[in-house]
């Protein structure tokens, strides 16, 4: 199904914690609201699933407008941050409730719970009560209790949170398919910019209550609008635009002043010189990260950062002058904003 | 649980901190309590033990007396509807006090616990002049107003016990329910209304199964005090009211009959103590979801 939102605006007493947020999501799609803590993306969320109604703008799912309609009445899943599995019911239960509520007769719920634990492989713990269960599994229980109700739409609070690290990129798969499976519109909120890249077919970066960036993932890491959004996802090298116009690739690009430049830490080339080139520096701390090797470098009272792959490459030591340039112009991306604290 | 408390008791380890209260349990409260029931079954005349022949006939001529079991039944349906209509009152007054704001909170729990700062027997007393006669508060209002030409008779009757026992013995209903409802997880509240239930099932299905443990513990303690309360039923049941507890009295006080006393004081605790176990075995066949391994 697919989701308008336009210009939704939410103000908590004096805090305006939204500030015209639109989003177009096609049918069947899966996309991401990623931003640093505080930055509005679960006020969104509630504000679609109707935890939260918006001080204006618009919510509508599937051509029908839902803004002013109750949670129970959007026929939209959504799985909490801490899962909030009904403690006092065993898994079955608690994937039956739904149903219940639609007063589904006992063979329709029998059926339909035990291809919902099916889909998240937890068929043997049908009778288990949530707390017996590990993080990653309430979690699966959480997702099979949205998905047995087979909702147009999937909402995700920070829903990998809790797992560890390992468990959270299984599980980010696991959900990918899924959702691809049952064609299910999905949307999650997160602060983790791998799980970002991981499941979403398009990420809408926030910031401070707004929308910086909404696109692909690849577009968002070699095509960052704002120089937040550079700087959320991935490393990146935020520069003015007079400092980047001396790297020789770049020719006469930047002479604008008002600019910032995106440069990715790997499109940067590093070469030992004497000092005459028109950027050069010294590297303040090199290591290796496995395949590449990473240079702090301090250049005209900055610091960049270089991934340098080994391949070709010697490592270089810490105070060697180095002439610093691009691979390629493309790679000196121009955005707007700038970053604020430390990169 | 039972045999992990009772682990730590063998060892000794968790017993030394409860050894003072333990102590003063068994002198002043256990060991006199052994010695009255005791008195239920050796002969007994004017205070004294006649001899220390053991006897079951006082225990036998209480249970096979009408008037016992009319008595007993008494107690049981006061008890019984003073716990119910303490529920009644109780559980939507602790669930408004977890939706409103600080203030009103803090207003809720002072008149909660302010009658307990004074005397359980003024405020018995209190009633008396409220559910009086021709002068009594109440009586007086409606006559004033013209709506009764004779006094309504409230007092001395079992709508009266009811009354006191269930303004007497509110805060102890009110007090766990608030505890249980205001740490519970409004998150699931949300959950369950996002899987499309109603506010009215959410209430039931979420709310109030989970608030199950407040419910059992007020639900016992509330009906332990009531079914055993000899005050209210004297000052507001009148004269001919009797319950157990007020034949306890009676019998020990009043009439000197120790025999019959004991054993009425013990099938009183006897058949209190399996309510209140009922009550518990029902409540926790509710809440095996307790039980259940935390990770």
């Amino acid at each position: 199904m697919p989701i308008e939102v336009t210009d939704i605006n939410k103000h908590f007493g004096k805090l305006h914690v939204l500030r015209n947020c639109s989003l177009s999501i096609r049918d069947g799609e899966t996309i991401t609201l990623l931003g640093a803590s505080g930055c509005g993306k679960t006020t969104l969320l509630r504000c679609i699933a109707g935890f939260e109604t918006p001080s204006s703008g618009r919510v509508v799912l599937g051509g029908e407008d839902v803004t002013r309609l109750p949670p129970n009445q959007r026929g939209v899943g959504f799985v909490f941050q801490n899962y909030a599995l009904f403690p006092h019911m065993t898994v079955a239960e608690n994937l039956a409730y739904g149903l219940r509520v639609r007063r589904a007769d006992r063979t329709t719920r029998k059926a339909k719970v035990e291809e919902a634990l099916n889909l998240v492989s937890l068929t043997d713990f049908a009778e288990r009560y949530p707390q017996s269960l590990s993080g990653g599994q309430q979690q699966r229980v959480a997702i099979a209790r949205a998905l047995v109700l087979r909702p147009k739409v999937l909402l995700l609070d920070e829903a990998f949170n809790a797992l560890d690290a390992k468990l959270r990129v299984t599980m980010q798969i696991e959900l990918r398919k899924i959702v691809k499976q049952v064609g299910i519109t999905t949307i999650c909120v997160t602060h983790d910019q791998t799980e970002a890249l991981t499941i979403s077919d398009r990420i809408a970066v926030m910031s401070k209550g707004q929308i910086d960036q909404f696109a692909t993932p690849t577009q968002i890491y070699d095509e960052p609008t704002t120089a937040y959004v550079a700087d959320f996802i991935g490393a990146a090298n935020v520069l003015p635009a007079q400092f980047a116009a001396k790297l020789p690739a770049l020719g006469a690009m930047g002479s604008r002043d008002d600019r910032m430049i995106v440069i990715r830490p790997e499109n940067l080339t590093v070469r030992p010189t004497n000092g005459s080139e028109p950027l050069a520096g010294t590297i303040a701390f090199a290591r290796i990260t496995g395949p590449s090797v990473e240079y702090e470098i301090d250049a005209a009272d900055r610091k960049l950062r270089a991934l340098v792959g080994r391949a070709n490459h010697t490592m270089l030591d810490i105070g060697t002058a180095v002439a610093l340039d691009v691979d390629k112009a493309e790679a000196c991306v121009p955005v707007s904003g700038i970053v604020e604290g430390p990169a | 649980m039972a045999a992990s408390v009772f682990d730590k008791f063998v060892n000794g380890r968790g017993f030394w901190p409860a050894a003072p209260a333990f102590l003063y349990l068994i002198v002043f409260f256990i060991m006199p309590m052994a010695v009255l029931l005791a008195f239920g079954f050796v002969p007994i005349e004017r205070g004294t033990v006649q001899n220390s022949n053991f006897t079951l006939e006082y225990l036998f001529d209480v249970l096979t007396d009408d008037l016992f079991w009319r008595v007993w039944w008494r107690s049981f349906y006061v008890g019984v509807l003073s716990t119910f209509f303490c529920f009644l009152f109780a559980y939507p007054l602790a669930y408004a006090h977890t939706l409103v704001g600080r203030r009103l909170q803090a207003a809720i729990l002072i008149l909660t616990v302010a009658p307990l700062l004074t005397s359980a027997l003024v405020r018995t007393y209190a009633w008396l002049v409220i559910l009086g006669g021709r002068r009594g508060v109440i009586n007086a209002v409606l006559m004033d107003l013209g709506l009764v030409s004779r006094p309504l008779r409230m007092l001395y009757s079992d709508f009266a016990v009811i009354v006191g026992m269930v303004q007497i013995h509110l805060p102890f209903m009110i007090l766990p329910l608030i505890t249980v409802l205001s740490s519970r997880d409004r998150k699931l509240e949300q959950a369950s209304l996002g899987l499309g239930a109603s506010r009215v099932r959410t209430f039931f299905k979420v709310v109030l199964p989970m608030s199950m443990p407040g419910i059992v513990a007020g639900t016992t303690i509330v009906f332990a005090l009531s079914y055993t309360n000899f005050i209210i039923p004297q000052l507001l049941g009148g004269g001919g009211y009797t319950t157990v507890a007020v034949q306890v009295y009676e019998f020990i006080v009043v009439i000197l009959d120790w025999n019959k006393g004991a054993i009425l004081a013990l099938l009183l605790l006897v058949s209190c103590f399996l309510f209140v176990l009922l009550v518990t075995l029902a409540g926790n066949r509710m809440m095996r979801w307790t039980e259940a391994k935390a990770r």
